[in-house]
């Protein structure tokens, strides 16, 4: 399973990285006497209402949700990594300080308050960021904060400090390497989950700003269709169910290989 | 409830013993004898039994019932439990309603309304012209936060009062008598009953007291029209039932009104499962272009289905302040980089009309082939334009958006073909951002936003009700005293060509400066069960439905649901 996933996440990569060479026209393209066909051997997923051929907007639409789920998980590990260290290691008032954001930000439900967020910047993809970003790196920052405390009480981190190593060195040299193989497991879980959040802000119309394709934009366009144009929406559709999929089983790979003692879990 | 169901059930059977004996007929007569209903309606021949008649539609959900509050946030049919003085019929011309006549000054100033004697609240207090003066004043009160209040500003003192620069009490409006009421106007106004047939008159004696939310809950929503609210299930459903206490002309044949609360989306599924009897909304997103191609392609829901040409009007409007759109010569070239006979080609799929003008086809003052070859479409000389204007293929022209109300899908597609128009034909990068529709008015009121689509729909068939828009202090920015000359000078004009010259001149400086970008008038298209019938389903002079107004529900009350109902 974890390799079809991985297979599933490379060929949406190949599709994303080649779109220009792999698509009949660009995914703005109008033409607006060839408006609302069905699918034909010109155009393999039909035409939308401005007559743009729904292949190349999928394909092209591939680009969004990876530059979105790579970038919001981005974010998430350069945040939450240093955050968590920071909560874990120095404990006390920075601890708590870290752990009141969180909480903080954690008060409000994912979609709601990227949901706000949205409402309150306007659509577009950098707010689309902040808005994942926001929420993304806590995840993260809850793992390394607990896995953190917990390798400082290790024996081989008492060892360290009784040779006389500083508090720097033990996180840099000891710590470090053992968080690793959690937080890629946590990262790569949460790149599905950011484009899930992108593509259900698209579908509401508050996420990416047209023409730029993304699949959740365009299903939301195509949902209303549904009954006479099917395949405005089913196509996006079946592409956010599938590389959600990849992701989450590739994911699932990964931490069987990364994290032994998650095993079975 | 049961109680008073059992009430209304007594109630029928004495009338209809009453009518029987005043018709002369046995009360052991065959079937086919004028059965009456609850509210004291005789029932047209063909009309299904009292206990089915039920109309059941599905909409959005308003914050009140009640009109005088808000318009934007209403449930969306104040006629139902509100009795204005005046009202438009099938022809869209001005009835009697609940004034039983009206006079007006030599100076066209005053005028004066005679209220029907007997009429009454749903809890027996007497519906008197106080009523109506403490409805005025109730919009004209910055406090009740009325949002369309300059639709009223022809009456003296209203603006005024509206801005808090003068006392609710200078309003030209005063109940003489209880059956009396007269209203005088700044200007003569000769369409004021045009815009009082959208004054849903509230109670007085309850509004007062409860206040605001008094048309939330049957306890306290006392209606003054033909049906009452029976009751309301936030997110689920709203129950009308009729008013036995109704004493106006308008008695109506159904005994409840089922409205459900459901999205847009679900309008469609909820006619084909045969849940609802209607889908009266005109609004576009009701019907989708792909549910309309379903439905052109089904002959029996073919059978089912009326389209007429809508007297609603779509545009582009430019925002004010220091963006690029200050020089007309952008407008202007924006204007011909719109192709709209492919937008309708496409998007709508032939369902909408080229709007040249702002006055729809067949709308009163309407002269629109006049204004076709105003701004056509000519990417060439759009291109020049620009250039001319400092922004040669687009270059260094600023970054804006297309911002839309809400808009439904086919709306935002549409915006989308403009983007792709104004890219091709003059290399400009524009967004297209659909907006929350509250956060979009308030926008939009301030002025703030730079370029929007938007619709104007007509209330009443008058070219006031569209030319007043962009009078200055409008929902526009843009201003031009001789517009507003012109408009005013139409306003009050007596005489209908007189009128009618003025507004075309107005019309054309909007046109032709241009203040908006004039892109389409939409066909719209209904769905009506076989069974559901009335006067409002047929055509009316201008060859087109009777039931303009669906959201209004002013006409509700001529509609019965016949035998075929199964």
């Amino acid at each position: 399973m974890a390799l079809a996933g991985a297979a599933i996440v490379t060929a949406i990569l190949l599709l994303a990285l080649f779109a220009p060479w792999i698509t009949p026209a660009r995914y703005d393209r109008t033409d607006f006497g060839a408006a609302w066909q069905f699918p034909s051997a010109r155009h393999w997923m039909g035409t939308d209402g401005v007559g743009r051929d729904l292949y190349s907007r999928v394909v092209y639409g591939s680009r969004v949700s990876l530059l979105v789920g790579l970038s919001a998980q981005a974010i998430a590990l350069g945040v939450g990594l240093p955050l968590g260290l920071a909560a874990g290691v120095l404990g006390g008032r920075m601890d708590f300080a870290v752990m009141r954001v969180v909480d903080a930000l954690t008060a409000f439900p994912q979609l709601l308050f990227a949901l706000l967020i949205m409402v309150a910047l306007g659509a577009g993809l950098g707010n689309i960021l902040i808005a994942i970003g926001l929420r993304a790196w806590i995840p993260v920052c809850r793992l390394v904060r607990a896995q953190s405390l917990r390798e400082r009480e290790q024996e081989y981190a008492e060892a360290a400090r009784a040779q006389g190593a500083g508090e720097v060195r033990i996180v840099l040299r000891h710590l470090l390497p053992n968080l690793l193989a959690p937080v890629i497991v946590a990262v790569t879980l949460g790149i599905p989950q950011a484009i899930f959040t992108e593509a259900a802000l698209s579908f509401l119309g508050i996420g990416i700003k047209p023409p730029t394709p993304s699949w959740g934009q365009m299903v939301g366009e195509g949902v209303n269709a549904i009954r006479y144009y099917w395949h405005l929406a089913l196509f996006p559709a079946v592409m956010i169910a599938v590389t959600m999929a990849g992701f989450v089983l590739w994911g699932d790979g990964l931490r069987d290989v990364l994290d032994p003692r998650a095993q079975g879990a | 409830m049961t109680q008073r169901l059992g009430r209304n059930g007594l109630l029928a059977i004495v009338s209809l013993g009453v009518a029987c004996a005043t018709l002369g007929i046995a009360s052991n007569a065959p079937l086919g004898a004028a059965v009456v209903n609850s509210a004291g309606t005789s029932l047209p021949a063909d009309a299904a039994p009292p206990s089915a008649q039920v109309l059941t539609l599905l909409g959005r959900e308003g914050t009140y019932i009640d009109w005088s509050k808000t318009v934007q946030k209403s449930q969306w049919h104040p006629g139902l439990m509100s009795e204005p003085l005046v009202m438009q019929d099938i022809n869209a011309e001005i009835k009697p309603l609940a004034a039983e006549r009206w006079t007006i000054s030599p100076d066209g100033r005053t005028w004066t309304f005679f209220l029907r004697k007997g009429l009454q609240w749903s809890d027996g207090t007497p519906l008197t012209s106080e009523d109506f003066e403490y409805t005025i004043k109730r919009i004209a009160n910055p406090e009740t936060g009325f949002d369309v209040a300059w639709y009223f500003a022809a009456i003296k003192g209203f603006k005024a009062a509206n801005e808090g620069k003068a006392g609710l009490d200078e309003i030209g409006v005063i109940a003489v008598d209880p059956t009396t009421l007269q209203i005088t106007t700044t200007e003569p106004t000769p369409y004021l009953p045009m815009l009082l047939s959208d004054l849903y008159v509230v109670p007085k004696h309850i509004v007062a007291k409860v206040g605001d939310p008094w048309s939330t809950s049957p306890a306290t929503a006392v209606s003054g029209g033909p049906f009452k609210l029976a009751s309301w299930e936030r997110d689920r459903e709203l129950v009308y039932e009729a008013n036995p206490m109704y004493r106006g002309i308008r008695k109506p044949y159904l005994e409840r009104v089922v409205y459900k609360i459901g999205r847009d989306e679900t309008l469609f599924p909820a006619y084909l499962g045969g849940e609802i009897d209607a889908i009266p909304w005109i609004y576009e997103g009701s019907l989708s272009p792909s549910d309309i191609a379903r439905i052109q392609t089904d002959p029996r829901l073919k059978s089912e289905s009326y389209t007429w040409p809508y007297y609603q009007t779509w545009w582009i409007a430019f925002g004010g302040g220091e963006t690029a759109f200050k020089d007309p010569r952008v407008r202007r070239a924006f204007a011909m980089a719109i192709d709209r006979t492919a937008l309708i080609k496409s998007v709508w799929r032939g369902m909408a009309a080229p709007a040249y003008g702002m006055l729809p086809p067949g709308f009163h003052c309407a002269d629109p082939g006049r204004l076709a070859g105003a701004l056509p479409y000519n990417p060439d000389q759009a291109k020049r334009l620009l250039a001319e204007a400092g922004y040669p293929e687009g270059k260094g022209f600023p970054k804006y958006d297309l911002f839309l109300r809400a808009a439904s899908p086919t709306v935002q597609t549409a915006g989308e073909a403009i983007q792709a128009m104004i890219k091709e034909n003059l290399g400009i990068d524009l967004g297209v951002q659909n907006q929350e529709r509250k956060l979009f008015m308030d926008r939009l009121n301030k002025y703030q936003l730079p370029i929007v689509m938007i619709p104007w729909e007509y209330d009443y068939y008058d070219a006031s009700n569209f030319m007043n828009i962009y009078r200055t202090g409008g929902r526009h920015p843009w201003s031009s005293t001789e517009y507003d000359r012109l408009v005013n000078e139409g306003n009050s004009g007596m005489s209908d060509s007189q009128r009618c010259a003025s507004y075309r001149r107005a019309e054309d400086i909007l046109v032709r400066d241009p203040a908006a970008v004039f892109l389409w008038h939409p066909t719209v298209m209904q769905l009506w069960k076989p069974w559901v019938k009335g006067e409002i389903l047929k055509r009316n002079k201008f060859g087109i439905l009777g039931w303009q107004r669906p959201s209004k529900g002013d006409m509700v009350p001529s509609i019965y649901i016949s035998r075929d109902k199964k």
